[in-house]
């Protein structure tokens, strides 16, 4: 069909359109890994000694240990002394209201078409906005901390509740975990901390904006989410990034802590630049996601939407511990032209009665490989166990391709495991049963990939949805079956 | 590897076998010339331990510990065709390997048409036959597979089927691996089968361990060709092998619009390792695997399916269901991977395990590696125990417990054994998971 490579073509020439460089002068650390690197960040950053100490391990152990090579994605060695590990927006004064902002930063958000003025003002957000590593500004915390909830960022944490952080900060991911684990333990320069007292409910949605800026800087989010007793927490992320040829390095982590009856629901939309069309460029985005269900009757849920990167490296996993605890993973991932993503989630169930359930949506196009990897462990003690996991993967064009890599590992014989997964085109038949009713190629497509996806969407917050809804339409403007 | 030294160094757990290599007699024969490249392969390689992925769940390393070394064809004396299970209820050719070794006296062919042979490699080595010549070790993965490799370099028999075209076998034919009691070391086995185009055959073999303890470890590698618009059924059973360690490489490569179906049954064995791998290589063909291991005691069953679709408008099924008892261990890896051209693909992957005891445990890696758009390709994988409503059910109508759930997993079994299309032969099976069931 004449009419299907148009639109082929539409959407492998459509660029990046969130791609432009805001120039704001950045304080960086010098290009490279070392001891002093890391005493550079904590320095810059006022740490207290305890700090410096912990990246100073988590370093040397990362220097014994060896990049992963077992996922289904190919890139270049990454040189990592050719890293810039640091770079914070210069210093200001104490910001009392938005005129104080810099009227560059405020430009990007609106570029991005997320007015912080307007989500002031917008169904009650309270942005966290990460510009660079260095949170700009904290809207508001005031309230919040009324009802108790601390909600900052983690640099502000680590001198202001340094027990806390102390007692949770590598309690979910380890410093060992992973290759990218101590690397981001060693270096990590900002992100956000969340404490949920017992019994409450917060009243908003908690988001940050995450946003990589400065050219050649890896960006090192850390986030710790600590949902205390019968707390319920919903904590949106989002990211865009500008246009960039080189690769820029992102190797995050988020942890996440519920316990007995809290409920943590943490969403992520992620569009950050995915290279151009002849796949030069973009973000490799290696993230290292866990929660944990501590207590009993706790609850995780992950939601993400994956448009952007490169390179996407990255399994939200919930460890199941406490009793009739619950661990839920929504994705939907897009690749186009030649980004890689190998993503999926893992489900530890240790607790009895642990229920945990896996719905995953892959959409591959252009030159694309998309690959879900996960897994689902039952141990001998976690009775009545169950497990439901869905993998769809659905191939727009002919030269990319789906891959499906689950380990199912149980040894409960109570356990109750159910694993599906397809693999598709968009079937002829009902692009044509969409023709016949008037509608055109392209709306029909938009239409079924929306249907497809829904699963997912509908567990995002409503703010999210919308801005999802457009990614995916805008990364796979007129796709085709 | 980056230094010369380390391409000529031997991998430690490849030493004891390296040793032996100098006593073979190396001729040349299609066998001969591929021992020498296949034992270098295998220097390199060594036995996988569980770090290696496709060995992740097995450790076959720690079978090897005492055992490093190759007795393919030892302790030849008579065994009694009393002691072995012949399939009396079935007309049938029926060979006879002991150890590795063709018996003679114990085989017997009925089957005489021009052309056909039902035999031995070592003869037909020995003779150079054309069809061996063209496909002796063209399939087996020699640089990737440790145990492949092993087994080219000393394995020394083993049964050679062709079928020339347009030839339908009129009986099944019978391959009876017997591997006797209180030996030590591996067995190396091999087998190839190579069917003409539009012919037609049934394979049965079967693997018998005998003695109740533990003796050497059989390691064996069967090739076969799928002519064009052929049909080859090939049932692997392992009833009859005790405490047996088994490691298997089955190859298969497909014409167009073959029929090809494999059935692997295991109801016995300590340790049980399957490789299947199939390059579908002609259009409109279709190939099937299915699999049935019922295990108790400490019983590990390892299946590994690879299915490489190739070309367009090919069907692949696999349907593996596993009964997991005690301390046993089911293992399953079907791998399903569609070439850019291999449009119009459907290929569809089922494994389902009930594990009966506290300390059974299952290990299920289903994966699809899809490079074409046009395809339908699906797998599920399900995990559980038997069904509460359905016990109470036969409980109600009179039947007591150890009954009902033997019924029950008799039936969850028997889905795969009714895809058997011998008929005497799906009997005597059900029969035979009947017994184990409630023994």
């Amino acid at each position: 069909m004449p009419e299907e490579i148009d639109i082929i073509d539409q959407v492998t020439q459509s660029d990046y359109k969130y791609g432009f460089v805001t120039n704001v002068e950045s304080d960086n650390a010098k290009m490279g890994l070392n001891e002093d690197t890391v005493r550079f960040i904590s320095a810059k950053k006022n740490e207290p000694e305890w700090m410096l100490e912990w990246r100073l391990k988590a370093f040397k152990t990362w220097l014994q240990m060896t990049e992963p090579t077992w996922a289904n994605v190919h890139y270049p060695k990454i040189n990592y002394q050719d890293i810039i590990y640091y770079a914070a927006p210069k210093p200001k004064k104490v910001l009392n209201s938005l005129d104080e902002v810099d009227p560059e930063i405020l430009d990007t958000f609106k570029k991005l078409g997320i007015p912080l003025e307007e989500q002031k003002i917008l169904a009650g957000v309270a942005v966290d906005v990460v510009m660079d590593s260095v949170s700009v500004k904290t809207t508001y915390k005031e309230k919040l901390l009324e009802l108790g909830i601390i909600f900052c960022s983690i640099s502000d944490a680590i001198k202001q509740y340094p027990d806390l952080v102390r007692k949770y900060m590598g309690s979910v991911v380890p410093v060992r975990d992973n290759f990218f684990a101590a690397l981001n333990s060693a270096v990590f320069s900002d992100g956000s901390f969340c404490y949920i007292p017992k019994g409450t409910r917060c009243p908003m949605e908690l988001s940050t904006y995450f946003r990589i800026n400065e050219a050649n800087t890896g960006q090192f989010e850390r986030t710790l989410i600590i949902a205390e007793e019968g707390s319920y927490v919903s904590y949106l992320e989002g990211c865009t990034a500008p246009m960039r040829d080189e690769n820029q390095l992102h190797a995050a982590i988020v942890e996440l802590v519920a316990m007995d009856d809290a409920e943590i629901k943490y969403s992520t939309v992620q569009n950050w630049y995915p290279g151009n069309k002849e796949g030069v460029g973009g973000i490799y985005n290696f993230v290292t996601k866990r929660g944990i269900c501590q207590g009993k009757n706790s609850k995780i849920s992950w939601t993400q939407v994956e448009t952007g990167s490169a390179i996407t490296w990255k399994y939200p996993s919930v460890i199941l511990k406490g009793e009739n605890s619950i661990g839920e993973f929504y994705s939907v991932a897009v690749t186009n032209n030649y980004q890689q993503a190998d993503t999926g989630t893992k489900m530890i169930h240790i607790g009895k009665n642990t229920r945990s359930r896996i719905v995953s949506k892959g959409i591959s196009a252009g030159k694309s490989q998309n690959s879900y990897r996960g897994q689902v462990k039952v141990n001998a003690n976690a009775e009545n166990a169950y497990n439901f996991s869905q993998c769809d993967s659905l191939l727009i064009g002919d030269r990319c391709g789906a891959h499906t890599f689950p380990y199912l590992e149980i040894s409960n014989k109570t356990a109750k495991v159910e694993h599906e997964a397809t693999t598709s085109k968009i079937g002829e038949d009902i692009l044509f049963y969409c023709n016949q009713r008037g509608l055109s190629t392209e709306t029909a497509v938009q239409l079924i990939i929306n249907g497809y996806c829904k699963e997912v969407f509908q567990k995002l917050p409503m703010e999210f949805a919308a801005e999802a809804q457009k990614l995916l339409a805008v990364s796979l403007e007129g796709s085709v079956g | 590897m980056t230094t010369t030294e380390t391409q000529n160094a031997v991998h430690p757990s490849a030493q004891g076998f390296s040793a032996q290599f100098g006593k073979l007699a190396v001729t040349n024969t299609p066998m001969g010339v591929a021992r020498k490249p296949a034992l270098e392969a295998f220097e390199q390689l060594g036995i996988p331990t569980t770090r290696h992925e496709d060995w992740k769940y097995t450790n076959v390393a720690a079978q090897f510990k005492n055992e490093a070394q190759d007795i393919t064809g030892t302790d030849q004396e008579a065994v009694d065709a009393s002691e072995l299970n012949l399939f009396p209820f079935l007309k049938a050719n029926r060979l006879v390997f002991v150890n590795g070794l063709f018996a003679h006296a114990l085989s017997d062919v009925i089957d005489e048409v021009e052309g056909l042979i039902i035999g031995n490699l070592a003869k037909y080595n020995e003779q150079s036959h054309l069809a061996l010549r063209e496909n002796y070790n063209h399939l087996a993965n020699n640089t990737k597979e440790a145990f492949t490799a092993l087994n080219t370099a000393f394995s020394k028999d083993g049964a050679f089927i062709y079928v020339p075209a347009k030839v339908e076998v009129a009986h099944p034919i019978i391959v009876v691996h017997v591997t006797t009691d209180g030996l030590a070391g591996v067995i190396n086995s091999r087998g190839l089968v190579v069917t003409g185009r539009s012919s037609r055959v049934e394979i049965i073999e079967s693997h018998q361990y005998l003695g109740s303890d533990e003796t050497a470890l059989t390691n064996q590698v069967l090739e076969i060709v799928v002519g064009d618009n052929a049909a080859v059924n090939y049932h692997k059973l392992m009833t009859d092998l005790n405490l047996g360690r088994h490691i298997g490489n089955l190859c298969i490569k497909q014409g167009a619009d073959s029929r090809f179906n494999t059935y692997v049954i295991n109801l016995a064995g300590q340790l049980v390792r399957n490789n299947m791998v199939v390059a579908i290589d002609g259009k409109n063909s279709e190939a099937g695997f299915y699999g049935l291991y019922s295990l108790h005691g400490s019983a590990q069953v390892d299946n590994h399916v690879t299915v490489n679709h190739n070309v367009p408008n090919c069907e692949s099924h696999q349907l593996f269901k596993g009964l997991l008892d005690e301390k046993s261990t089911g293992v399953f890896n079907g791998r399903i991977y569609v070439k850019q051209d291999a449009q119009k693909t459907n290929a569809f992957q089922s494994n389902k395990t009930i594990l009966l005891s506290e300390n059974a445990n299952t290990y299920t890696k289903p994966q699809l590696e899809i490079f074409a758009d046009d395809v339908k390709c699906s797998h599920g994988a399900t995990t559980g125990q038997i069904d509460k409503n359905m016990l109470f059910y036969l409980r109600a109508r009179g039947l007591d417990e150890a009954q009902s759930k033997a019924m029950l997993n008799q039936a969850f079994a028997a889905d795969v054994i009714s895809k058997i299309t011998n008929e005497p032969l799906q009997e005597w099976l059900l029969e035979q998971l009947n017994l184990q069931l409630n023994r």
